[in-house]
């Protein structure tokens, strides 16, 4: 190493080198820092800096030590008073940042799913829980995005009494001393507003009689489906007597008072368990479900009547709550309770009251205009851009362009999950609503689709080892920008023919509360009972359910004893928590011990939410999974419900369990998945299927991958066969596009480019060339010691799949000459697949180097294309369809597109951001 | 299959103790042990300030959600440590854990209420009704406002990064595993960010 080297980048010091850094620091290992310091050994400029280095390091340190010394001291923090005794447990606050707290604590009362362990049940009162703790804990930050739709995430929220033990643990100086924390805009401007108010009325002080109240949580026994369904927003004492006589006065009138009726299964109180003598703590979520859209509104008049606050009562607390299923904002309007233990009657009797409000302004957003109908700031349903994340999905970056110069190679695992497709489907069709950008998963959207790609024959397959599925690259120009091409490399996997493998199957079904809505378990058992037609005496089925306990259902039974394997699915009934002893277990149990040497063996997993399969951590579950699959039994996760569903989790485990990830919404999607699809659900043809395509430079400036995103892998994984990726079912096909710049385009010329060289069939090592000033990229490379490869391939596609039962890669590779077809002249899956892709790519706010596509003209692209195919299937156009409706509701919801106008040089964009990639 | 995402942020992060111990240990997939013995007080006592100190930088001062976040933090340790019968083991992955699940659960918060940052400081409210002493304010803010000033005028990866190495005393190995910066962009980080810092700090005096 010359010491020359360190000064090779532009920094007037000459030092810019962070190698210095890193050997000042000790950050080198013993042979390198010996390297380093030979290197510089007579580099006086060096040594100075590293010395300057070294000892500002200690005046950091020092610093920064200082700095947590002084930060300790909880100087900037609010004393509260603590809670008193039983009787006195009153505690004066401001009565605005009462209301307002109360308001998100009571509407932000749910908790997360714990994995633990089930006890028995019993009432909890949250004593000694400081009501700062209470309030913070429960009001996770992100309760409103929740009651957007979203989902808290998983890791956010806590259960009560066991913070109480941490905080006593964690902090123990701060036992008094807890701020108020506000968590949410809307509720922070309130808090501000009432405060001024309340300042004002009360002649300054600030603080008022109001008492604050306490919320309780009881863990309802699971035979009284009127305590499960209190309503949400109850502000009790903690006065074990109080509670013991609201939940009595919990009375089903009181329900019916609530418009739309709040339905038993709607379980809308959290239970928590007391944590005393080292039980843990069972924490359940729950949602307040409103009325759909249908259901007649109420009466003002009469529940205004009905719940009108007594004067005594006090102020009393909005909050919004926002309908899943219809997308209105509500109002409820709430009481506050007494804290008073003499006082007759907690106002649990009167239930919220209910208005609907105009959406106006933004929830998220920086401006949030005034809502008319009630002075207070509304919300809106803003474009899917603005939607906020909702921590359920996993956030994931869309692929930018990449130089096929510098980096040249992609590689990528396949994917046949169809989830993302559905889900936007149910959530646009149904809700009228847009989804989250991390919701979105171009390449499942695309892959939802069956396309008429050609297809190997299953006898050649069974019987010669011919390749499982065929391999095809097609291009045609971008619709949105004409001088780049798009790139679809297309797999299909061989259909079974005649008789399909023996399948041991395992169905372990989620059958807690949550359940009960027609949308989950009822459709699954719908579901099933098609399914369970399908199969015969080769076939065994199995039934494990999970909640309150879990257990089998259905003994592993012959595929063709339709009635008793009926008679199991009619049984099933939702009921009891989602907890639970070894539900995955238990199905792996069986699983293995009706295991079938050559056939299909998976456990299929319905649920609808956050799934507490009596594991004990996350990290075990995946291990489960993995495991497993490595053995033979793979694990398919079928989606139901709307809302708690942990869509990342369930990615992964299927990922990571060789299986599928579908949600269902509808009896048609159950039909398509385990009926129509059958055999690509259950019939793995090929394991581990990678792709790679590597890009000529001489004819390819940029490209980037659409979708996929979270399936890239690093370009030695392809070769690595240890390193899992998809897999592809019987009939299936997968669909990827790549975007590509080609280089008249791009117009560019490289300046001092650095490709690896190593391994690259388009660019190859020289003899470097000296100069100083090079004109054209085969300088700039030959400076750099690399030189061009002439050839008219735009890039090769290469492929490594395993077979289902072997450990060993095979490789596929082909050419592809681009002919340069306008996009018109492509055929009707070309131009479909695209429309498909483009929506995607709208949803997620992806940028088009030209104007971006409005749902308007995809729709008029699917219509043609539609139309132009005419041999499909019954089904299939059906789902083509489908896609134009879903276009045509997009219309009105998405934004226009903002980006810049196309530029009057083609590439001019691209140049840039080519520019950008040096 | 496989799911190689290059997220930020993967939610929960895998506890992985190594086998090996070491000052700066490889992080590995193997099996580790648990330390039973180790309490939740000792780790607490070790890392709650300076987790405290990185929270409140990630949340542009927000000492309050800060405290909040790294409780979050060691009430997820002790569950995870209920379920796995104790900590993870060497001290240095417990370490990584907290500072990993700590910068999580900061940037959770950052993205969900980046409009409150823009609206309304909360902290603020909070503060404005029973005020500390203003002396005592004062003086805390002269002591380290000169490090506070002038780390604020870098840019945040630098500012985060020089934190982690010199308040919380992790390698470049540990900062790029935590941040899921390469190690190359934190070793370019902490270069550019000291250089910078030096200029500024002697301008300021």
């Amino acid at each position: 190493m010359k010491p020359d080297d360190l000064f090779d980048h532009e920094d007037s010091t000459g030092t810019g080198d962070p190698r210095l850094t890193a050997y000042a620091l000790g950050e080198m290992t013993p042979e390198e820092a010996q390297a380093f310091a030979a290197g510089i050994a007579d580099n006086a400029a060096a040594l100075a800096e590293v010395a300057e280095i070294r000892s500002f390091a200690e005046i950091l340190r020092g610093e920064f030590a200082r700095e947590l010394a002084e930060a300790d001291r909880p100087a900037n923090v609010v004393p509260l008073p603590l809670p008193g005794t039983p009787a006195g447990r009153k505690v004066r606050l401001w009565a605005g940042l009462v209301a307002a707290a109360a308001a998100m604590l009571v509407a932000g009362v749910w908790l997360r799913q714990e994995w633990g362990r089930s006890t028995a049940g019993s009432t909890l009162i949250a004593e000694n829980t400081h009501p700062a703790d209470a309030r913070r804990i429960l009001s996770p930050t992100n309760e409103l995005s929740d009651l957007a739709g979203g989902e808290i995430s998983k890791d956010w929220g806590m259960p009560l009494g066991e913070v109480t033990e941490m905080s006593k643990l964690a902090s123990p100086e701060r036992s008094s001393a807890a701020p108020a924390v506000l968590s949410d805009p809307i509720g922070a401007l309130d808090a501000f507003e009432k405060k001024t108010d309340s300042v004002a009325d009360s002649g300054g002080s600030g603080v008022t009689a109001t008492p604050e109240p306490l919320v309780v949580m009881t863990k309802p026994a699971p035979a009284d489906p009127v305590a499960i369904a209190r309503p949400r927003g109850l502000a009790l004492t903690s006065d074990g007597e109080s509670v013991q006589s609201a939940q009595s006065n919990a009375s089903a009138a009181s329900l019916a008072q609530i418009p739309g009726k709040v339905k038993p299964e709607d379980r809308v109180l959290v239970a928590a368990e007391e944590m005393r003598g080292g039980k843990s703590l069972q924490t359940e979520r729950f949602r307040y479900q409103m009325p759909s859209a249908g259901s007649a509104a109420p009466n003002p008049a009469e529940l205004d009547e009905a719940v009108a606050p007594t004067p005594a009562a006090g102020p009393a607390s909005s909050l919004s709550v926002i309908n899943a299923q219809s997308g209105y904002i509500g109002e409820v309007t709430m009481p506050l309770a007494h804290a008073h233990p003499a006082s007759p009657n907690p106002v649990v009797d009167k239930a919220p009251s209910l208005r609907e409000v105009p959406v106006v302004g933004s929830l998220f957003g920086k401006d949030m205009e005034g809502g008319e109908a009630n002075g207070r700031p509304g919300f809106s349903t803003r474009p899917s851009s603005l939607t906020p994340p909702s921590g359920r999905y996993a956030p994931t970056q869309d692929l930018p362009f990449q130089s096929a110069l510098t980096q040249g190679v992609s590689t990528f695992s396949i994917d046949v999950d169809t989830a993302s497709y559905t889900t936007m489907r149910r959530l646009i069709l149904e809700s009228g609503r847009l989804p989250e950008r991390d919701a979105v998963r171009v390449e499942e959207m695309i892959n939802y689709f069956r396309y008429a790609y050609p297809a190997p024959d299953w006898q050649a397959v069974q019987n010669e080892g011919v390749q499982p599925f065929s391999l095809s690259v097609d291009s045609a120009a971008a619709p949105w920008q004409p001088a780049h091409r798009l790139v679809r490399v297309a797999l299909k996997g061989a259909e079974v023919r005649g008789e399909r493998p023996a399948s041991n199957l395992v169905f372990l079904i989620d059958v807690s509360g949550s359940m009960q809505p027609a949308d989950r378990l009822p459709l699954l058992q719908k579901c099933l009972r098609e399914f369970a037609g399908q199969l015969t005496a080769r076939d065994r089925v199995t039934l494990v359910v999970y909640a309150g306990s879990s257990g089998e259902v259905l003994a592993p039974t012959p595929g063709n004893d339709h009635a008793r394997i009926l008679t199991a699915i009619d049984a099933l009934s939702a009921g009891g928590s989602t907890a639970g002893a070894a539900g995955l277990q238990l199905a792996y149990q069986r699983a293995r011990e009706t295991f079938i040497e050559g056939g299909v063996n998976r456990v299929l997993l319905a649920t609808d939410g956050d799934f507490n399969v009596g594991l004990s951590s996350d990290e075990s579950l995946v291990d489960l999974v993995e495991r497993e699959a490595k053995s033979g039994i793979s694990l398919t996760v079928l989606g139901v419900g709307q809302g708690n569903l942990n869509d990342s989790m369930l990615e992964k485990i299927t990922n990571k369990g060789n299986g599928q990830y579908h949600y269902i919404d509808r009896p048609s999607e159950g039909h398509r998945i385990l009926v129509e699809q059958m055999s690509g659900a259950l019939v793995t043809i090929a394991k581990d299927v990678k792709i790679q395509v590597e890009f000529n430079p001489g004819r390819v400036a940029a490209f980037r991958l659409i979708g996929y995103a979270n399936r890239v892998m690093p370009r030695e994984h392809f070769e690595d066969d240890t390193k899992d990726s998809g897999d592809i079912g019987a009939g299936h096909t997968v669909t990827a596009f790549y975007e590509v710049v080609p280089v008249e385009a791009a117009g560019l010329t490289a300046n001092d480019p650095r490709p690896q060289l190593e391994g690259r069939r388009y660019v190859q090592p020289v003899e470097p060339s000296e100069g100083l000033q090079a004109k054209s990229m085969a300088e700039n490379l030959s400076r750099v010691g690399a030189r061009l490869v002439e050839s008219e391939e735009m890039m090769t596609v290469r492929l490594r799949y395993k077979q289902p039962e072997g450990s060993t890669s095979r490789l596929i590779e082909s050419a592809f000459v681009d002919k340069g077809i306008p996009f018109e002249q492509s055929s009707a899956d070309f131009r479909f697949a695209v429309a498909v892709a483009s929506f995607g790519m709208r949803l997620r706010g992806t940028e088009f180097p030209g104007p971006a596509p409005r749902p308007e003209d995809l729709a008029q692209m699917v219509a043609a294309a539609n139309a132009a195919s005419p041999g499909l299937e019954p089904a299939e156009r059906g789902r083509r369809e489908e896609f134009l409706q879903i276009l045509q509701r997009a219309a009105g919801l998405l934004p226009d597109p903002t980006g810049a106008p196309p530029a009057p040089g083609v590439g001019e964009d691209v140049r840039r951001k080519l520019e950008e990639l040096r | 299959m496989m799911s190689a995402r290059p997220t930020l942020m993967d939610s929960p992060p895998q506890f992985q103790p190594s086998a090996g111990g070491g000052d700066r240990p490889e992080s590995t997939d193997d099996a580790g042990s648990f330390e039973p013995s180790m309490t939740l007080e000792a780790a607490r006592t070790e890392h709650a300030a300076a987790l405290t100190a990185y929270a409140a930088s990630l949340l542009r001062g927000d000492w309050d959600h800060a405290r909040d976040v790294v409780q979050d933090a060691f009430v997820r340790l002790h569950r995870q440590s209920e379920r796995d019968g104790g900590f993870p083991s060497p001290a240095a992955h417990l370490k990584r854990w907290l500072y990993m699940v700590t910068r999580n659960r900061a940037i959770d918060l950052l993205r969900k209420n980046r409009p409150m940052n823009a609206s309304i400081d909360v902290t603020t409210l909070s503060v404005s009704d029973a005020s500390p002493d203003p002396s005592d304010a004062a003086e805390r803010r002269d002591t380290y406002a000169r490090l506070e000033r002038v780390l604020d005028r870098l840019p945040e990866n630098q500012r985060e990064v020089i934190r982690l190495k010199f308040q919380s005393d992790l390698s470049y190995r540990e900062i790029a595993e935590i941040t899921s910066f390469s190690i190359g962009n934190v070793g370019f980080l902490l270069h550019t960010g000291l250089k910078r810092l030096r200029t500024l700090m002697e301008a300021a005096g």
